[in-house]
């Protein structure tokens, strides 16, 4: 007889989390992750600029900076195995006075001690391959494996090829409490009621220490650091083919100029501590800053190129380093906290590492030979040749009308965006798989589209079609309502 | 892909689109193909339920539904396809008759390329988004465009939202503030952040004073609060810089925010086929035909400049259709293409002038120039000038931004277009305040 | 004297009427239906009202409605009330009556556009 197989909750559905889920359901395990929102990737992941990072800026012998290196070299192979973007951009990083170019000095003395490969440009090279560089630049480093991916994208495909693979995903799920028996956890309380689990893996981002807190453990803290950051359209998406950015501060990474994989340039971000753990407004001093550090790197930027701006918070761990260890309060209780920036970058290998971690305490893995790496590839028309598409029409006319003018997106890409594992509830939902949205119309044309197709597939009236989570309903009621007193007299 | 040839192919079937199709088949072109993405024609008319429409061409004062329903009745009997559900995704110039451009569209019965020595471009215009303002604050729902609330409320059937505060004055704004009133939500005001309304003088009386809905003119919105929804915004006057001063914040509670901040002209596809684009209006730097820099290639309606009236629209849409339909057959020589231009630019106190040029010919009908001022102003003169001269026209009692000025060609400068030039001559238009 | 934007066409002539009577003294107006604009607007203002009507069994939940001639402009949120209450089956053709005479005004309040009747499925 085979003994039961362990059974594991992941706290959080970011990508963290979803990397746990998916590099767990290489194992005999059970594994159900918990989310508190609609949606997954809806907190830090999905609000950061989609840069997989080098690795040359965290210090040395610290385990964001090897956890990154060995992440960015796993993100070619992933997004073969998944189907998401991903390309290869580089980050440059521009010196504007000797001080500067001292500090690129040292830049490349820490690169050389996390294992990354960097390159010193002359001001020359940069002018000639960035053209739209500041032309003050006296000279930059060249980092060539980092790359870019669009982040929501990342964390759906490790989700659906974690739930093709056996683990359940419970969105809309508020962890309350979680029960702690002889020391070692036992499940965790929800808003949906208690799940029995052997192990409780925290990646609850910038929720992770009350997640902690509320097991009794109380060893870790986390603090959040507020980003904000803009998106160009996609007509200036060629000012530059790198990742450009500004040397790093004590903050953070400083000031970036990203190409998206999506076509548009990426700002960002501030790095502002003193907020509130949920606090994703933006500031018109936030903005004023970007533009005016952006302009620093590439002149040319204006902001009326703006479609969009939006803020992530990021949890910063008290020792400034990721934490990946099981609890010393709780047993069975895994902390995978502090996950900032570049935690997109290191996800693949904190997954990896955390498996190693759980060994070393004890926690029986048996390898699951039934684990399928590949997930389908996703149906994308914008990115097919034409006959390719054609041969697709005719089999299916719905991806023949476009619903999304700016992105090309098509009915037949969002129904099955709707209908797919782990499918869309919402407007937002709809564009962080399908893009449906996302240009620069920002779904002012497509949006009516996109909430009438979510209306007769989840069958639920046009009005309360959401465009994010609860209470973002597209209307207050069905025509009318104002009128006749009461809603919903349909 | 299916492949076929026309002569000229329409992108858009709204106004535009439609009468220059119609047009392009009265005066000849035998296989004319509108293509448009939408599922229904008309553009944006559908969901226009108001009146005001046709005056002008039909002396009647029609819906936008009604108005939109004539001129599809009319297209269609001309012997025009229209083509719904069939979006456009790219124009490849091709150069003249013998060299017809190529457009590829994509439908639900396919894709397929059409080649066609002429194009009429009239993809109409889009809203600026919320996402270009950039307004500080949580990303909730409930903030959309004027144009988004017109479609749910009168297409869609729903109603977005109980209170709502609108941020910007144009036409589409004041028209949907009323909307919103007349169905029994509250419009606490329409915020503007300059010093005069974006709309038209009649809109303003007939929106928002009927039914008692405030302006604020020199207010913006500065922030927007609510957790999932929006629950609220931050007024305040606008400093000399045009920035919100702080010290003169106060919170509206509202359920709703729309933006009517600005119309631009669609023209992603004629970006990308390398047609010349004017950076006043936004549209294809077009003649007094409708025709563009790139042979074969013409456009109409709001893609060109955005219109006060759509009875402007079909008859600048007749007149590019017939251009273009003469240009498939043939009939309009090589010559003129080639020949000579008088450029307008614009100068003092005009934001844009179109159309942006014309060519030097003989025998044509002058035409009228269309032009909006930056500011308000009273008695005001338009100057012509150009290189060794310059004339006025009659004197304007008032500009508005808000409105279209259109002006007829002095008699000087028309000299200037029938003299024996060699050359291009470039014109520049202002209004001067005496 | 009264300051006035007229809004028979987009035009939208800025008047002064002076003395209501007779509509004498109307300063501005670049056509007669602008002095007939003043003279009304002075007594008893009146617009074209416009809406929509819900339909039943339609392709579209709502039809764009009008009135057939102007009804006075006090009435025009009264008549949007009644409205509310009227739901038309489809098929609904242009110009087509959907209630005669509303609030005893004389006006008709007629279809801008026609709704088929909805397909089976979707």
């Amino acid at each position: 007889m085979q003994p039961r197989k362990p059974s594991i909750v992941v706290v959080g559905g970011g990508v963290t989390g979803a990397a746990i889920a998916r590099e767990l359901t290489r194992y005999r395990v059970s594994v159900t992750v918990v989310e508190r929102e609609d949606d997954l990737a809806r907190g830090a992941s999905g609000a950061c600029g989609g840069v997989i990072h080098s690795g040359f800026d965290p210090a040395p012998g610290t385990l964001k900076a090897s956890l990154n290196v060995i992440g960015n070299s796993l993100y070619p192979k992933l997004a073969d195995e998944l189907g998401f973007a991903y390309r290869r951009t580089g980050t440059l990083i521009l010196a504007f006075d000797p001080d500067g170019v001292t500090r690129l000095e040292e830049i490349r003395g820490r690169a050389a001690r996390n294992g990354v490969e960097l390159e010193t440009w002359t001001r020359d090279r940069v002018i000639a391959l960035e053209p739209n560089a500041n032309p003050g630049v006296l000279q930059a480093v060249f980092a060539p494996s980092a790359g870019a991916v669009f982040p929501p994208e990342v964390v759906l495909a490790l989700a659906r090829s974690a739930a093709l693979n056996g683990a359940r995903f419970e969105l809309e799920t508020e962890v309350t409490g979680i029960a702690v028996n002889r020391g070692a956890v036992a499940g965790v309380e929800t808003t949906r009621g208690f799940i029995p689990a052997d192990i409780v893996v925290n990646a609850a981002g910038v929720d992770a220490a009350a997640v902690a807190a509320a097991a009794g453990d109380h060893t870790f803290s986390v603090r959040p650091r507020k980003g904000q950051q803009v998106i160009l359209d996609k007509r200036y998406g060629s000012i530059v083919a790198r990742h450009i950015m500004t040397l790093p501060t004590r903050m953070g990474k400083g000031i970036g100029v990203a190409p998206t994989v999506g076509g548009n340039i990426h700002l960002g971000s501030t790095a502002e501590d003193g907020v509130e753990p949920h606090d994703v407004t933006t500031t018109s001093a936030g903005l004023d800053w970007i533009f005016e550090n952006a302009k620093k790197l590439v002149p040319c930027i204006e902001r009326d190129w703006m479609i969009a701006s939006f803020a992530g918070v990021r949890a910063i761990s008290d020792t400034d380093d990721f934490i990946v260890r099981e609890s010393p309060a709780v047993e069975r209780l895994f902390n995978v906290a502090g996950i900032q920036s570049p935690g997109l970058s290191a996800a693949p290998a904190i997954a990896s590492h955390l498996v190693g971690v759980m060994v070393k305490a004890g926690v029986p893995l048996e390898p699951e030979p039934g684990f399928r790496a590949f997930l389908d590839p996703p149906i994308v028309t914008s990115r097919m040749s034409t006959s390719e598409w054609a041969r697709l029409v005719a089999g299916d006319p719905s991806f023949g009308r476009i619903v999304c003018r700016c992105e090309g997106v098509t009915e037949g890409e969002i129904v099955r965006a709707i209908e797919g594992p782990l499918g869309a509830r919402s407007i937002e939902g709809v564009k962080r798989r399908t893009r449906a949205g996302m240009g620069r119309c920002q779904g002012g044309f497509c949006g009516p589209r996109v909430a009438a197709i979510l209306s007769r597939r989840l069958g639920v009236p046009l009005w309360k079609v959401r465009r994010r989570g609860a209470g973002s309903e597209l209307g207050v009621g069905p025509a009318k309502c104002c009128l006749r007193g009461g809603v919903g007299a349909r | 892909m299916r492949r076929s040839r026309a002569d000229v192919v329409v992108i858009g079937a709204g106004p535009a689109g439609l009468a220059a199709a119609s047009a392009a088949r009265e005066v000849g072109a035998r296989r004319v193909v509108v293509l448009e993405r939408d599922e229904r024609a008309g553009g944006i008319l559908p969901q226009c339920v108001h009146t005001g429409f046709g005056l002008r061409r039909y002396g009647r004062d029609l819906a936008g539904p009604e108005y939109a329903g004539l001129e599809l009745a009319r297209a269609l009997k001309s012997g025009a396809e229209v083509r719904l559900d069939c979006c456009a995704l790219r124009l490849e110039p091709g150069g003249g008759v013998r060299r017809p451009n190529a457009v590829v569209a994509v439908s639900p019965a396919g894709l397929e390329e059409i080649r066609a020595p002429s194009v009429v471009l009239a993809m109409g215009c889009r809203e600026r988004p919320a996402g270009s303002l950039g307004i500080p604050g949580s990303r909730v729902a409930g903030v959309m465009t004027a144009g988004t609330a017109q479609r749910l409320i009168n297409i869609a059937g729903i109603m977005p939202g109980r209170k709502a505060v609108v941020l910007g004055s144009g036409d589409v704004g004041l028209i949907v503030a009323r909307r919103l009133a007349l169905e029994g939500a509250t419009v606490a005001g329409v915020f503007e952040a300059v010093a005069w309304a974006g709309g038209l003088p009649r809109n303003v009386s007939q929106c928002l004073c009927d039914f008692g809905i405030p302006l604020f003119l020199g207010h913006t919105v500065a922030e927007v609060h609510g957790r999932a929804r929006l629950e609220g915004v931050t007024v305040c006057e606008v400093g000399r810089d045009m920035r919100p001063v702080r010290s003169t914040a106060r919170e509206i509670a509202c359920d709703t925010l729309l933006l009517s901040v600005g119309l631009i002209p669609e023209n992603e596809l004629s970006r990308e086929a390398g047609v010349p684009i004017s950076p006043a209006t936004g549209g294809p730097l077009v003649d007094e035909c409708g025709a563009s820099l790139t042979p074969g290639v013409y456009a109409c309606g709001n893609a060109v400049y955005v219109h006060d009236f759509v009875d402007d629209v079909t008859t600048e849409g007749e007149i590019a259709g017939a251009a273009a339909a003469r240009f498939a057959l043939g009939e309009s020589g090589d010559r003129r293409r080639d020949g000579c231009k008088m450029f307008f630019r614009e100068g003092r106190n005009v934001r844009f002038v179109s159309p942006a040029f014309v060519r030097l010919g003989r025998g044509r009908a002058w035409p009228s120039l269309a032009l909006r001022s930056r500011r308000p102003a009273a008695n005001v003169t338009p100057v012509f000038r150009w290189e060794g001269g310059q004339c006025s026209g009659p004197d304007l009692e008032f500009v508005n931004p808000g409105e279209t000025i259109r002006l007829n060609l002095p008699v000087e400068v028309r000299g200037l277009i029938e003299s024996d030039t060699r050359r291009d001559v470039t014109v520049e238009v202002s209004l001067e305040s005496q | 004297m009264a300051d006035l934007v007229c809004v028979i066409c987009p035009g939208g002539c800025r008047l002064s009427a002076g003395d209501a009577i007779g509509g004498r003294g109307v300063a501005g107006a670049r056509c007669p239906r602008g002095m007939e604009f003043a003279r009304s607007e002075m007594g008893a203002p009146s617009r074209v009202f416009t809406g929509t009507v819900r339909v039943s069994g339609g392709a579209l939940p709502v039809v764009p409605v009008r009135t057939n001639k102007p009804i006075g402009r006090g009435l025009l949120s009264e008549c949007s009330r009644v409205l509310a209450g009227l739901t038309v089956s489809a098929p609904v053709g242009t110009g087509q009556v959907l209630l005669p005479d509303v609030l005893g005004t004389g006006a008709d309040v007629i279809a801008t556009c026609s709704v088929e009747a909805a397909r089976r499925g979707c």
